[in-house]
């Protein structure tokens, strides 16, 4: 007989990731932010790890190149706080400068601030894939070398 | 030298790093080149720090609260100075005895570093956090390296145990937060001032807590045997030298600044936390026959020591905790590298090292523990002094019983030129210290001076 959860999990995955990129985007005046962000789509990697294996998780792109994307957020994080400095300005200033008209729509507004979640979310994201990803490999391998 | 450099240049080094392959010679000297930099840095911003007016600045140039505060002050830059010299040592250790086996090594080390300058710059409660999660993960990752079972082993402890830690610590923060409405340290301190004296001694205990497990003393101490024994003797080095800091600062710094009402409150018990864990770790060194257990068990000494310097309280107590704090970071360094090798170099340095921990002359221990004593006695507590002394006599018989039986079994593996260096520099500074105390004394009465608030 199959099981409903390989097919359930697989269902979950976008859904999940869509909300945490609503996450990420919302951050600023509301609940949400990078972090949660990350972890929500860690976790959902996590699911299809535990139900479909290493193997079958690994055909997604993202999973793939979880650690570079993790040194990608880095980038993205160092640089929104201190590209500013070579302009003049403290560290970790926003961009556009309060008072000054931003770019977006509605409730969605394009600054700095934005850059910077969405580089902590990749380092979230790609720190718990590749930390998973790790005892994945391991416990697969002792699988192999097992009485 | 504006504040930021220090910072930014470990975190974008780091970051550059991350993206290398650390076993290639060049990439460990960049990484070295990193560390050094940002200590030339730091030193830089010695004479800002000293004037008066130490050099801060708000994230963003938000209004204080909204923004972070970073801010460099005596007690910070003495922290980030030996914490990063350290680092340094370590590092080019590492590198020169015989190759790093990991490519994450020498990245992991300058976030370390990063994690560590950010810890101890920050004004800011839940700042303090991030950095301090920042250098904690770097750790965990540094933990496991060798990547042998018992490293392994050893890796897993430092984890858990630490994340309970780190938990206990944000729980702190959060109640910080919703006790006084402000995250920023300058407000607490005057939200404390203005009343209410009991409200902080929760976060105040759960901090106690969080710091407790991070220096290892009694009853937190129990994670330090089993990973000083089982890591790497450069990783056991990295984790007692210097992230070990992260304990003794934040004790100070939201004990003796952030909440000077509450560590007045807290004072008796810290003197028996002290005094119990200087007597469990000098007895179970003796006990002990496996040469870093004994070194496990002599850094809980040396955190008992700090915890009843902060106990007895006044501006000399303090003064002496840091002092302490200092010399004992160095101590640790050059007994968990000097251990690992045979030899005449490696022997000479470890008597130093031990010497310095049970503080005989002319050593910076001495200095440190000399100071201790005359705080102790001079607040009358004869009790204390006579423990300081017992616990001196004990690490240094403890100390000398590892170095017999060291050096009946390790005849190859000697200090080659390299490695010598390194420990020869580190005892160095020791002796140099002990011969010349001016400037850790100095380091000690400022940075405690530049606290502000005190009885």
């Amino acid at each position: 007989m199959r099981s409903f959860v390989p097919p359930l999990s697989r269902m979950l995955l976008w859904p999940s990731l869509i909300i945490a990129l609503s996450f990420w985007l919302k951050g600023g005046g509301e609940v949400g932010g990078g972090f949660p962000a990350g972890a929500l789509a860690g976790l959902a990697v996590l699911l299809q790890y535990v139900v479909t294996g290493r193997e079958q998780t690994r055909r997604y792109v993202v999973v793939r190149y979880a650690a570079p994307l993790a040194g990608v957020g880095l980038l993205l994080v160092v640089g929104t706080a201190f590209l500013p400095v070579l302009a003049g300005y403290t560290p970790v200033s926003l961009f556009p400068r309060p008072g000054q008209p931003g770019m977006g729509a509605g409730a969605f507004h394009l600054h700095t601030a934005l850059i910077f979640e969405g580089g902590l979310m990749l380092i979230v994201f790609g720190l718990v894939v590749t930390v998973i990803d790790r005892f994945a490999l391991s416990t697969a391998n002792q699988g192999d070398e097992g009485p | 030298m504006p504040l930021w450099g220090p910072l930014l240049l470990p975190w974008v080094m780091a970051c550059v790093l991350a993206f290398m392959d650390g076993r290639r010679a060049w990439v460990a000297w960049l990484g070295i080149a990193s560390l050094a930099a940002s200590l030339v840095c730091t030193a830089l911003l010695l004479p800002q720090a000293w004037s008066g007016h130490p050099p801060e600045f708000v994230t963003g140039d938000w209004p204080v609260g909204v923004g972070i505060r970073l801010r460099a002050d005596p007690l910070s830059i003495v922290y980030t100075l030996v914490s990063t010299a350290v680092l340094l040592g370590t590092l080019v250790y590492e590198h020169v005895a015989g190759g790093i086996t990991s490519r994450s090594f020498p990245s992991l080390v300058v976030f370390l570093g990063a994690g560590l300058t950010g810890v101890f710059f920050t004004s800011d409660a839940f700042n303090f956090y991030v950095f301090f999660e920042l250098a904690m993960t770097a750790a965990f990752a540094l933990a496991s390296y060798g990547e042998k079972a018992r490293n392994l082993r050893a890796a897993f402890t430092f984890v858990v145990v630490n994340l309970m830690g780190s938990t206990l610590f944000l729980t702190a923060v959060v109640m910080l937060y919703l006790t006084t409405g402000t995250l920023d340290m300058q407000s607490i301190v005057a939200w404390g001032q203005a009343g209410a004296p009991y409200a902080l001694d929760v976060p105040g205990t759960l901090l106690l807590c969080a710091f407790g497990v991070k220096l290892g003393f009694f009853p937190f101490h129990f994670w330090a045997p089993a990973v000083y024994r089982d890591a790497g003797p450069t990783v056991a080095a990295l984790l007692a030298g210097a992230l070990a800091n992260i304990g003794s600062y934040g004790l100070l710094r939201f004990g003796a600044d952030v909440m000077p009402q509450v560590l007045e409150r807290a004072r008796p018990l810290l003197e028996i936390l002290g005094a119990s864990s200087i007597l469990y770790g000098s007895v179970l060194a003796l006990s002990r026959r496996d040469t870093r257990e004994v070194l496990a068990y002599a850094s809980i000494t040396q955190a008992g020591l700090i915890i009843a310097a902060l106990g007895l309280g006044g501006r000399e107590g303090l003064a002496a905790a840091v002092a302490l704090a200092l010399a004992g970071s160095v101590d640790k360094t050059a007994l968990f590298l000097a251990q690992d090798r045979g030899g005449e170099r490696a022997r000479r340095a470890y008597s130093v090292a031990a010497f310095s921990t049970a503080g005989v002359p002319p050593t910076a221990g001495f200095w440190s523990k000399a100071w201790l004593l005359r705080a102790a006695l001079e607040r009358g507590h004869t009790w204390l002094a006579g423990l300081v002394v017992l616990a001196s006599i004990l690490s240094l018989l403890a100390l000398f019983r590892a170095y017999q039986r060291e050096q009946w079994l390790r005849e190859g593996a000697a200090l080659h030129r390299g490695t010598g260096a390194v420990v020869f520099a580190l005892s160095l500074a020791l002796v140099a210290t002990g011969l010349w105390p001016e400037p850790l004394l100095r380091a000690g009465r400022d940075a405690i001076a530049g606290l502000g608030v005190l009885p």
